[in-house]
Protein backbone atom coordinates (compact mmCIF):
# COMPACT_ATOMS: atom_id res chain seq x y z
CA UNK A 1 0.00 0.00 0.00
CA UNK A 2 1.48 3.32 -1.05
CA UNK A 3 1.52 6.61 0.86
CA UNK A 4 0.11 9.63 -0.99
CA UNK A 5 2.68 11.35 -3.23
CA UNK A 6 5.42 13.24 -1.40
CA UNK A 7 7.05 16.06 -3.32
CA UNK A 8 10.31 16.53 -1.47
CA UNK A 9 12.66 14.75 0.90
CA UNK A 10 15.50 16.17 2.97
CA UNK A 11 18.04 14.36 5.07
CA UNK A 12 19.90 17.10 6.98
CA UNK A 13 23.13 16.11 8.66
CA UNK A 14 23.18 18.80 11.33
CA UNK A 15 20.60 20.06 13.78
CA UNK A 16 21.03 23.60 12.49
CA UNK A 17 20.16 22.57 8.93
CA UNK A 18 17.17 20.68 10.22
CA UNK A 19 15.90 23.70 12.19
CA UNK A 20 16.24 25.84 9.05
CA UNK A 21 14.14 23.34 7.12
CA UNK A 22 11.53 23.25 9.88
CA UNK A 23 11.49 27.04 9.95
CA UNK A 24 10.78 27.18 6.21
CA UNK A 25 8.54 24.17 5.79
CA UNK A 26 7.23 23.43 9.30
CA UNK A 27 3.53 23.39 8.47
CA UNK A 28 4.03 21.34 5.29
CA UNK A 29 6.66 18.96 6.56
CA UNK A 30 6.75 15.83 8.68
CA UNK A 31 9.82 14.64 10.53
CA UNK A 32 10.65 10.96 10.11
CA UNK A 33 12.78 9.17 12.70
CA UNK A 34 12.28 5.40 12.90
CA UNK A 35 9.14 5.66 10.78
CA UNK A 36 7.55 2.80 12.72
CA UNK A 37 4.48 4.88 13.53
CA UNK A 38 4.63 7.39 10.70
CA UNK A 39 4.78 4.87 7.83
CA UNK A 40 1.54 3.08 8.78
CA UNK A 41 -0.16 6.49 9.10
CA UNK A 42 1.16 7.59 5.69
CA UNK A 43 -0.03 4.34 4.12
CA UNK A 44 -3.49 4.71 5.64
CA UNK A 45 -3.43 8.32 4.41
CA UNK A 46 -4.20 9.47 7.91
CA UNK A 47 -1.15 11.68 7.42
CA UNK A 48 -0.57 13.31 4.05
CA UNK A 49 2.51 15.48 3.81
CA UNK A 50 4.26 17.22 0.89
CA UNK A 51 7.67 17.12 2.56
CA UNK A 52 9.57 14.58 4.62
CA UNK A 53 12.52 15.55 6.80
CA UNK A 54 14.60 12.51 7.71
CA UNK A 55 16.51 13.20 10.95
CA UNK A 56 18.45 9.92 11.06
CA UNK A 57 21.76 11.49 10.05
CA UNK A 58 21.84 14.17 12.72
CA UNK A 59 24.65 13.30 15.14
CA UNK A 60 23.47 15.75 17.82
CA UNK A 61 20.29 13.72 18.25
CA UNK A 62 22.25 10.51 18.86
CA UNK A 63 23.78 11.60 22.14
CA UNK A 64 23.53 9.02 24.92
CA UNK A 65 25.22 8.98 28.30
CA UNK A 66 25.61 10.45 31.79
CA UNK A 67 26.55 14.10 32.26
CA UNK A 68 27.02 16.69 34.95
CA UNK A 69 24.76 19.64 34.20
CA UNK A 70 26.29 21.47 37.16
CA UNK A 71 28.42 20.19 40.06
CA UNK A 72 26.41 17.56 41.95
CA UNK A 73 23.64 17.40 39.36
CA UNK A 74 24.12 14.30 37.29
CA UNK A 75 21.70 13.28 34.55
CA UNK A 76 21.33 10.61 31.91
CA UNK A 77 20.90 12.34 28.54
CA UNK A 78 19.02 10.36 25.93
CA UNK A 79 19.12 11.87 22.43
CA UNK A 80 15.84 11.72 20.52
CA UNK A 81 17.31 9.31 17.97
CA UNK A 82 18.24 6.68 20.55
CA UNK A 83 16.67 3.42 19.37
CA UNK A 84 14.49 1.18 21.53
CA UNK A 85 17.15 -1.50 21.07
CA UNK A 86 19.72 0.64 22.90
CA UNK A 87 17.29 1.48 25.70
CA UNK A 88 16.46 -2.20 26.10
CA UNK A 89 20.04 -3.45 26.35
CA UNK A 90 22.56 -0.70 27.17
CA UNK A 91 24.65 -1.65 30.25
CA UNK A 92 24.14 1.82 31.79
CA UNK A 93 20.36 1.47 31.50
CA UNK A 94 20.38 -2.09 32.84
CA UNK A 95 22.53 -1.25 35.85
CA UNK A 96 21.19 2.16 36.90
CA UNK A 97 17.89 2.87 35.13
CA UNK A 98 16.34 -0.58 34.65
CA UNK A 99 12.76 0.80 34.50
CA UNK A 100 13.63 2.13 31.04
CA UNK A 101 14.69 -1.26 29.74
CA UNK A 102 11.60 -2.81 31.43
CA UNK A 103 9.59 -0.63 29.03
CA UNK A 104 11.78 -0.75 25.92
CA UNK A 105 12.46 -4.46 25.75
CA UNK A 106 8.87 -5.40 24.99
CA UNK A 107 8.10 -2.69 22.43
CA UNK A 108 6.80 -4.46 19.34
CA UNK A 109 9.45 -6.90 18.15
CA UNK A 110 13.16 -6.98 17.28
CA UNK A 111 12.66 -5.26 13.92
CA UNK A 112 10.57 -2.44 15.46
CA UNK A 113 13.13 -1.95 18.25
CA UNK A 114 15.98 -1.77 15.73
CA UNK A 115 14.33 1.22 14.02
CA UNK A 116 11.98 2.93 16.49
CA UNK A 117 13.33 5.87 18.50
CA UNK A 118 12.50 7.37 21.87
CA UNK A 119 11.85 10.76 20.24
CA UNK A 120 9.36 9.29 17.78
CA UNK A 121 7.58 7.36 20.51
CA UNK A 122 7.27 10.35 22.85
CA UNK A 123 6.16 12.82 20.18
CA UNK A 124 3.73 10.31 18.67
CA UNK A 125 2.23 10.01 22.19
CA UNK A 126 0.12 6.93 21.63
CA UNK A 127 -1.80 6.38 24.88
CA UNK A 128 -0.73 2.72 24.89
CA UNK A 129 2.94 3.39 24.16
CA UNK A 130 5.50 2.12 26.65
CA UNK A 131 8.14 4.84 26.98
CA UNK A 132 5.99 7.77 28.15
CA UNK A 133 5.30 6.07 31.52
CA UNK A 134 8.93 5.67 32.70
CA UNK A 135 9.77 9.13 31.37
CA UNK A 136 6.99 10.54 33.57
CA UNK A 137 7.87 8.35 36.55
CA UNK A 138 11.50 9.50 36.47
CA UNK A 139 10.62 13.23 36.46
CA UNK A 140 12.46 13.76 33.20
CA UNK A 141 13.00 17.04 31.40
CA UNK A 142 12.44 17.23 27.65
CA UNK A 143 14.27 19.75 25.46
CA UNK A 144 12.35 21.06 22.46
CA UNK A 145 14.20 23.24 19.93
CA UNK A 146 13.31 25.50 17.04
CA UNK A 147 15.08 28.29 15.19
CA UNK A 148 13.49 30.69 17.66
CA UNK A 149 15.03 29.03 20.68
CA UNK A 150 14.84 26.22 23.18
CA UNK A 151 12.05 25.19 25.50
CA UNK A 152 12.33 22.76 28.42
CA UNK A 153 9.33 20.82 29.67
CA UNK A 154 8.81 18.52 32.57
CA UNK A 155 7.42 15.21 31.32
CA UNK A 156 4.18 16.03 33.14
CA UNK A 157 3.72 19.17 31.00
CA UNK A 158 4.94 17.56 27.77
CA UNK A 159 2.02 15.19 27.12
CA UNK A 160 -1.23 17.00 26.40
CA UNK A 161 -3.59 14.22 25.40
CA UNK A 162 -4.37 11.62 22.78
CA UNK A 163 -1.37 11.77 20.40
CA UNK A 164 -0.81 15.37 21.42
CA UNK A 165 2.28 16.98 22.91
CA UNK A 166 3.65 20.50 23.27
CA UNK A 167 5.92 20.07 20.20
CA UNK A 168 4.94 22.56 17.49
CA UNK A 169 5.29 22.14 13.73
CA UNK A 170 8.56 24.06 13.52
CA UNK A 171 10.08 22.31 16.54
CA UNK A 172 12.01 19.17 17.24
CA UNK A 173 12.39 17.11 20.40
CA UNK A 174 16.16 16.97 20.88
CA UNK A 175 16.74 14.96 24.03
CA UNK A 176 15.41 13.74 27.34
CA UNK A 177 17.30 14.37 30.59
CA UNK A 178 16.74 11.97 33.46
CA UNK A 179 17.99 12.89 36.92
CA UNK A 180 20.42 10.39 38.38
CA UNK A 181 18.95 8.18 41.13
CA UNK A 182 18.89 9.27 44.77
CA UNK A 183 20.02 6.79 47.39
CA UNK A 184 17.38 4.24 48.35
CA UNK A 185 15.35 4.73 45.19
CA UNK A 186 14.04 2.01 42.90
CA UNK A 187 11.70 2.01 39.92
CA UNK A 188 9.96 -0.56 37.76
CA UNK A 189 7.52 -0.86 34.85
CA UNK A 190 5.32 -3.62 33.50
CA UNK A 191 2.52 -3.94 31.01
CA UNK A 192 -0.23 -6.30 30.01
CA UNK A 193 -0.84 -6.85 26.31
CA UNK A 194 -3.14 -9.22 24.43
CA UNK A 195 -0.28 -10.60 22.36
CA UNK A 196 3.32 -10.71 23.60
CA UNK A 197 5.15 -7.52 22.63
CA UNK A 198 2.05 -5.63 21.59
CA UNK A 199 0.73 -2.25 22.76
CA UNK A 200 -0.42 -2.32 26.36
CA UNK A 201 -3.94 -2.94 27.64
CA UNK A 202 -2.71 -1.41 30.85
CA UNK A 203 0.76 -0.53 32.06
CA UNK A 204 2.10 0.60 35.43
CA UNK A 205 5.31 2.41 36.29
CA UNK A 206 6.41 3.27 39.81
CA UNK A 207 9.32 4.84 41.62
CA UNK A 208 9.77 4.54 45.38
CA UNK A 209 12.32 6.06 47.75
CA UNK A 210 12.85 4.20 51.02
CA UNK A 211 14.60 5.02 54.27
CA UNK A 212 14.81 1.91 56.43
CA UNK A 213 11.71 0.36 54.89
CA UNK A 214 9.68 3.54 55.27
CA UNK A 215 8.36 5.10 52.09
CA UNK A 216 9.74 8.64 51.80
CA UNK A 217 8.19 9.44 48.45
CA UNK A 218 6.83 7.75 45.36
CA UNK A 219 5.73 8.51 41.82
CA UNK A 220 3.23 6.26 40.07
CA UNK A 221 1.72 6.44 36.57
CA UNK A 222 -0.74 4.17 34.80
CA UNK A 223 -0.71 3.96 31.00
CA UNK A 224 -2.85 2.40 28.31
CA UNK A 225 -6.22 3.38 29.75
CA UNK A 226 -6.57 7.12 29.22
CA UNK A 227 -5.66 9.63 26.48
CA UNK A 228 -2.41 10.10 28.36
CA UNK A 229 -0.80 8.30 31.31
CA UNK A 230 -2.59 9.13 34.57
CA UNK A 231 -0.78 9.82 37.82
CA UNK A 232 -1.97 7.72 40.78
CA UNK A 233 -1.89 10.54 43.33
CA UNK A 234 -4.00 8.81 46.00
CA UNK A 235 -1.79 5.75 45.88
CA UNK A 236 1.29 7.92 46.30
CA UNK A 237 -0.33 9.59 49.32
CA UNK A 238 -1.36 6.24 50.74
CA UNK A 239 2.22 4.97 50.65
CA UNK A 240 3.75 8.12 52.12
CA UNK A 241 5.36 7.48 55.50
CA UNK A 242 4.23 3.85 55.67
CA UNK A 243 6.47 0.94 56.57
CA UNK A 244 6.43 -1.20 53.49
CA UNK A 245 5.05 -4.71 53.88
CA UNK A 246 3.48 -7.02 51.38
CA UNK A 247 0.08 -6.25 52.92
CA UNK A 248 0.56 -2.49 52.48
CA UNK A 249 1.51 -3.01 48.82
CA UNK A 250 -1.62 -5.09 48.29
CA UNK A 251 -3.70 -2.27 49.77
CA UNK A 252 -1.85 0.30 47.65
CA UNK A 253 -2.74 -1.69 44.52
CA UNK A 254 -6.40 -1.60 45.60
CA UNK A 255 -6.22 2.17 46.01
CA UNK A 256 -4.66 2.39 42.54
CA UNK A 257 -7.42 0.32 40.93
CA UNK A 258 -9.95 2.51 42.74
CA UNK A 259 -8.57 5.90 41.69
CA UNK A 260 -7.63 5.30 38.05
CA UNK A 261 -10.47 5.96 35.63
CA UNK A 262 -10.55 3.07 33.21
CA UNK A 263 -12.70 2.60 30.16
CA UNK A 264 -13.80 -0.43 28.20
CA UNK A 265 -12.63 -0.82 24.64
CA UNK A 266 -12.25 -3.65 22.17
CA UNK A 267 -9.21 -5.02 23.96
CA UNK A 268 -10.55 -5.20 27.51
CA UNK A 269 -13.55 -4.29 29.65
CA UNK A 270 -13.10 -1.84 32.50
CA UNK A 271 -13.80 -4.60 35.06
CA UNK A 272 -11.00 -6.70 33.61
CA UNK A 273 -8.69 -3.69 33.52
CA UNK A 274 -9.34 -3.05 37.23
CA UNK A 275 -8.37 -6.64 37.99
CA UNK A 276 -5.24 -6.28 35.88
CA UNK A 277 -4.39 -3.03 37.66
CA UNK A 278 -4.43 -4.67 41.08
CA UNK A 279 -2.20 -7.47 39.86
CA UNK A 280 0.29 -5.31 37.94
CA UNK A 281 0.13 -2.54 40.55
CA UNK A 282 1.25 -4.96 43.25
CA UNK A 283 3.96 -6.56 41.12
CA UNK A 284 5.44 -3.29 39.92
CA UNK A 285 5.50 -1.76 43.41
CA UNK A 286 7.16 -4.92 44.79
CA UNK A 287 9.79 -4.79 42.08
CA UNK A 288 10.42 -1.07 42.65
CA UNK A 289 10.86 -1.72 46.40
CA UNK A 290 13.24 -4.58 45.74
CA UNK A 291 15.30 -2.32 43.47
CA UNK A 292 15.17 0.53 46.02
CA UNK A 293 16.90 -1.82 48.44
CA UNK A 294 19.56 -2.42 45.78
CA UNK A 295 19.75 1.26 44.76
CA UNK A 296 18.49 0.69 41.20
CA UNK A 297 16.49 3.54 39.81
CA UNK B 1 34.64 -2.88 -1.74
CA UNK B 2 33.52 0.00 -3.89
CA UNK B 3 32.90 3.27 -2.17
CA UNK B 4 29.23 4.13 -1.81
CA UNK B 5 28.31 7.73 -2.23
CA UNK B 6 25.22 9.32 -0.82
CA UNK B 7 23.76 11.45 -3.54
CA UNK B 8 21.55 13.60 -1.31
CA UNK B 9 20.11 15.20 -4.41
CA UNK B 10 16.46 15.99 -4.23
CA UNK B 11 14.57 17.50 -7.12
CA UNK B 12 11.22 18.60 -5.61
CA UNK B 13 9.38 16.64 -8.29
CA UNK B 14 8.61 13.76 -6.01
CA UNK B 15 11.61 11.68 -6.98
CA UNK B 16 15.16 11.24 -5.76
CA UNK B 17 18.15 9.31 -7.02
CA UNK B 18 19.48 6.81 -4.54
CA UNK B 19 22.41 4.46 -4.43
CA UNK B 20 22.39 1.31 -2.33
CA UNK B 21 24.45 -1.82 -2.01
CA UNK B 22 22.16 -4.82 -2.28
CA UNK B 23 23.60 -8.30 -1.76
CA UNK B 24 27.04 -6.97 -2.60
CA UNK B 25 26.12 -5.05 -5.73
CA UNK B 26 25.83 -1.31 -5.98
CA UNK B 27 22.73 -0.07 -7.75
CA UNK B 28 21.54 3.44 -8.53
CA UNK B 29 17.94 4.33 -9.33
CA UNK B 30 15.61 7.28 -9.44
CA UNK B 31 12.68 6.49 -7.17
CA UNK B 32 9.49 8.13 -5.98
CA UNK B 33 9.91 9.50 -2.49
CA UNK B 34 6.77 7.72 -1.39
CA UNK B 35 8.10 4.35 -2.55
CA UNK B 36 8.52 1.81 0.23
CA UNK B 37 11.82 -0.01 0.48
CA UNK B 38 10.04 -3.36 0.00
CA UNK B 39 8.53 -2.16 -3.29
CA UNK B 40 11.91 -0.85 -4.39
CA UNK B 41 13.46 -4.27 -3.84
CA UNK B 42 10.64 -6.17 -5.52
CA UNK B 43 9.62 -3.88 -8.34
CA UNK B 44 12.75 -1.94 -9.19
CA UNK B 45 15.30 -4.66 -8.54
CA UNK B 46 13.17 -7.75 -9.16
CA UNK B 47 14.19 -9.26 -5.83
CA UNK B 48 10.84 -10.87 -5.09
CA UNK B 49 12.08 -13.07 -2.26
CA UNK B 50 11.20 -10.25 0.11
CA UNK B 51 7.45 -10.66 0.61
CA UNK B 52 4.56 -8.35 1.45
CA UNK B 53 2.12 -9.86 3.90
CA UNK B 54 0.27 -7.36 6.05
CA UNK B 55 1.09 -4.31 3.92
CA UNK B 56 -0.22 -1.62 6.32
CA UNK B 57 0.64 -2.02 9.95
CA UNK B 58 4.01 -3.74 9.67
CA UNK B 59 3.26 -6.70 11.84
CA UNK B 60 3.85 -9.88 9.77
CA UNK B 61 7.59 -9.64 9.17
CA UNK B 62 7.46 -11.23 5.68
CA UNK B 63 9.32 -8.17 4.35
CA UNK B 64 12.21 -8.44 6.83
CA UNK B 65 15.64 -7.63 5.40
CA UNK B 66 19.00 -6.59 6.82
CA UNK B 67 19.57 -2.84 6.63
CA UNK B 68 23.10 -1.83 7.63
CA UNK B 69 23.47 -5.09 9.51
CA UNK B 70 20.18 -5.11 11.43
CA UNK B 71 16.90 -6.79 10.63
CA UNK B 72 14.12 -4.33 9.86
CA UNK B 73 10.76 -4.40 8.13
CA UNK B 74 11.21 -3.02 4.64
CA UNK B 75 7.53 -2.04 4.47
CA UNK B 76 8.17 0.43 7.32
CA UNK B 77 11.01 2.28 5.61
CA UNK B 78 11.00 4.56 2.59
CA UNK B 79 13.37 3.58 -0.21
CA UNK B 80 14.92 7.07 -0.10
CA UNK B 81 15.85 6.46 3.54
CA UNK B 82 18.06 3.60 2.41
CA UNK B 83 20.27 5.92 0.33
CA UNK B 84 23.85 4.90 1.00
CA UNK B 85 22.85 1.77 2.89
CA UNK B 86 24.02 -1.83 2.83
CA UNK B 87 21.15 -4.25 2.29
CA UNK B 88 20.98 -8.02 2.49
CA UNK B 89 17.90 -9.84 1.20
CA UNK B 90 17.18 -13.56 1.13
CA UNK B 91 18.63 -13.71 -2.40
CA UNK B 92 21.98 -12.76 -0.91
CA UNK B 93 22.12 -15.68 1.53
CA UNK B 94 23.15 -18.58 -0.68
CA UNK B 95 22.58 -20.27 -4.02
CA UNK B 96 20.64 -23.49 -4.80
CA UNK B 97 23.98 -25.33 -5.14
CA UNK B 98 25.50 -23.70 -2.14
CA UNK B 99 22.88 -23.05 0.51
CA UNK B 100 23.60 -20.80 3.45
CA UNK B 101 23.58 -22.83 6.72
CA UNK B 102 20.31 -21.06 7.64
CA UNK B 103 18.72 -22.17 4.37
CA UNK B 104 20.13 -25.64 4.93
CA UNK B 105 18.50 -25.69 8.36
CA UNK B 106 15.07 -24.85 6.94
CA UNK B 107 15.57 -27.54 4.30
CA UNK B 108 16.79 -30.23 6.69
CA UNK B 109 14.31 -29.57 9.48
CA UNK B 110 11.27 -28.84 7.31
CA UNK B 111 11.11 -25.30 8.66
CA UNK B 112 8.46 -24.28 6.18
CA UNK B 113 5.21 -25.33 4.55
CA UNK B 114 3.87 -22.69 2.16
CA UNK B 115 7.12 -20.74 2.43
CA UNK B 116 5.57 -17.30 2.53
CA UNK B 117 7.10 -16.31 5.86
CA UNK B 118 10.39 -18.09 5.18
CA UNK B 119 12.55 -15.32 3.68
CA UNK B 120 11.68 -12.97 6.57
CA UNK B 121 12.22 -15.75 9.10
CA UNK B 122 15.66 -16.43 7.67
CA UNK B 123 16.66 -12.78 7.87
CA UNK B 124 15.61 -12.61 11.52
CA UNK B 125 17.51 -15.85 12.16
CA UNK B 126 20.57 -14.28 10.51
CA UNK B 127 20.33 -11.24 12.78
CA UNK B 128 20.08 -13.52 15.83
CA UNK B 129 22.95 -15.84 14.93
CA UNK B 130 25.22 -12.89 14.26
CA UNK B 131 25.14 -11.90 17.93
CA UNK B 132 24.14 -15.15 19.61
CA UNK B 133 25.91 -18.26 18.26
CA UNK B 134 24.08 -20.66 20.61
CA UNK B 135 20.53 -19.40 21.12
CA UNK B 136 18.14 -21.30 23.38
CA UNK B 137 14.72 -22.10 21.99
CA UNK B 138 13.26 -19.23 24.06
CA UNK B 139 15.81 -16.84 22.59
CA UNK B 140 14.87 -18.01 19.09
CA UNK B 141 11.18 -17.50 19.87
CA UNK B 142 11.88 -13.97 21.05
CA UNK B 143 13.95 -13.24 17.95
CA UNK B 144 11.06 -14.21 15.64
CA UNK B 145 8.20 -12.57 17.53
CA UNK B 146 7.99 -10.09 14.65
CA UNK B 147 7.70 -12.84 12.02
CA UNK B 148 4.31 -14.51 11.72
CA UNK B 149 3.92 -18.00 10.30
CA UNK B 150 0.46 -19.33 9.61
CA UNK B 151 1.49 -22.87 8.69
CA UNK B 152 4.20 -24.49 10.74
CA UNK B 153 3.35 -23.87 14.37
CA UNK B 154 6.97 -22.63 14.70
CA UNK B 155 8.49 -25.83 16.19
CA UNK B 156 10.26 -26.79 12.98
CA UNK B 157 11.44 -23.25 12.44
CA UNK B 158 13.09 -23.30 15.84
CA UNK B 159 14.77 -26.61 15.01
CA UNK B 160 15.92 -25.13 11.71
CA UNK B 161 17.59 -22.21 13.46
CA UNK B 162 19.21 -24.54 15.98
CA UNK B 163 20.50 -26.68 13.12
CA UNK B 164 21.98 -23.59 11.48
CA UNK B 165 23.56 -22.52 14.78
CA UNK B 166 25.27 -25.91 15.10
CA UNK B 167 26.47 -25.93 11.51
CA UNK B 168 27.89 -22.43 11.88
CA UNK B 169 29.65 -23.15 15.14
CA UNK B 170 31.32 -26.19 13.65
CA UNK B 171 33.03 -23.91 11.14
CA UNK B 172 36.24 -21.93 11.40
CA UNK B 173 36.01 -18.33 12.57
CA UNK B 174 36.77 -17.04 9.07
CA UNK B 175 34.12 -19.18 7.40
CA UNK B 176 31.58 -18.22 10.01
CA UNK B 177 32.33 -14.54 9.61
CA UNK B 178 32.02 -14.77 5.85
CA UNK B 179 28.54 -16.21 6.29
CA UNK B 180 27.29 -13.85 8.97
CA UNK B 181 28.85 -10.42 8.71
CA UNK B 182 26.84 -8.62 6.09
C1 LIG C 1 3.99 -3.69 14.68
C2 LIG C 1 4.27 -2.57 15.64
C3 LIG C 1 4.19 -2.80 17.00
C4 LIG C 1 4.45 -1.77 17.91
N1 LIG C 1 4.36 -2.05 19.24
C5 LIG C 1 4.63 -1.06 20.12
C6 LIG C 1 4.57 -1.32 21.53
O1 LIG C 1 4.32 -2.43 21.98
N2 LIG C 1 4.83 -0.28 22.37
C7 LIG C 1 5.16 0.97 21.92
O2 LIG C 1 5.38 1.85 22.72
N3 LIG C 1 5.23 1.23 20.60
C8 LIG C 1 4.98 0.25 19.70
N4 LIG C 1 5.06 0.54 18.36
C9 LIG C 1 5.44 1.91 17.91
C10 LIG C 1 6.96 2.04 17.88
O3 LIG C 1 7.43 2.07 19.18
C11 LIG C 1 7.49 3.27 17.21
O4 LIG C 1 8.86 3.07 17.08
C12 LIG C 1 7.31 4.62 17.91
O5 LIG C 1 6.04 4.85 18.38
C13 LIG C 1 7.59 5.77 16.98
O6 LIG C 1 8.95 5.99 16.90
P1 LIG C 1 9.66 6.22 15.50
O7 LIG C 1 11.04 6.61 15.82
O8 LIG C 1 9.45 5.07 14.63
O9 LIG C 1 8.88 7.52 15.01
P2 LIG C 1 8.31 7.96 13.59
O10 LIG C 1 7.31 6.99 13.13
O11 LIG C 1 9.43 8.29 12.68
O12 LIG C 1 7.60 9.31 14.01
C14 LIG C 1 6.45 9.33 14.83
C15 LIG C 1 5.96 10.77 14.98
O13 LIG C 1 6.87 11.55 15.74
C16 LIG C 1 7.39 12.64 14.97
N5 LIG C 1 8.80 12.74 15.38
C17 LIG C 1 9.71 11.72 15.38
N6 LIG C 1 10.86 12.13 15.95
C18 LIG C 1 10.69 13.42 16.32
C19 LIG C 1 11.52 14.39 16.98
N7 LIG C 1 12.76 14.11 17.41
N8 LIG C 1 11.00 15.63 17.20
C20 LIG C 1 9.75 15.95 16.79
N9 LIG C 1 8.92 15.07 16.17
C21 LIG C 1 9.38 13.82 15.95
C22 LIG C 1 7.11 12.30 13.54
O14 LIG C 1 6.95 13.44 12.75
C23 LIG C 1 5.83 11.51 13.65
O15 LIG C 1 4.73 12.36 13.74
C24 LIG C 1 4.81 -0.47 17.43
C25 LIG C 1 4.89 -0.24 16.06
C26 LIG C 1 4.64 -1.26 15.16
C27 LIG C 1 4.74 -0.99 13.69
S1 LIG D 1 4.69 -6.60 4.99
FE1 LIG D 1 4.08 -7.27 6.95
S2 LIG D 1 5.66 -6.44 8.19
FE2 LIG D 1 6.16 -5.69 6.27
S1 LIG E 1 5.31 -21.57 6.09
FE1 LIG E 1 3.42 -20.75 5.50
S2 LIG E 1 3.43 -18.89 6.60
FE2 LIG E 1 5.11 -19.87 7.41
Amino acid sequence: MYPAPISDYFAPSTLEECLDLLYHYGSQAKIIAGGQSLLPLLKLRMVDTPIIIDINRIIELQEFGEKFLEPGKRILRIGALTRHKTLASHPLVLSKYPIISDAAKYIGDVQIRNRGTIGGSLVHADPAADLPVPILVLDSTLRVISKDGERDFSAEDFFLGLMMTVVEENEILAYVDIPSPQKGTGAAYSKHSVVFGDFSVISVGARVTLLEDICQSSRIYVGGVNPRPQRAVNTEEFLQGKTITSEILQKAADVMAEEIEVESDMRASNTYRKILLKHYGFNVLSKAIQRAKEDQF
Amino acid sequence: MNQLKELQKSSADGTKTIQVRVNGQIVEREVHIRMLLVDFLREELGLTGTHVGCSVEGRCGACTILLNGENVKSCLTLAVQADGANILTVEGLGTPDNLHPIQEGFWEKHGLQCGFCTPGMMMSAYNLLKVNPHPSSDEIREAIVGNLCRCTGYEHIIEAVQYAAERLSSMSKEEREKLLTY
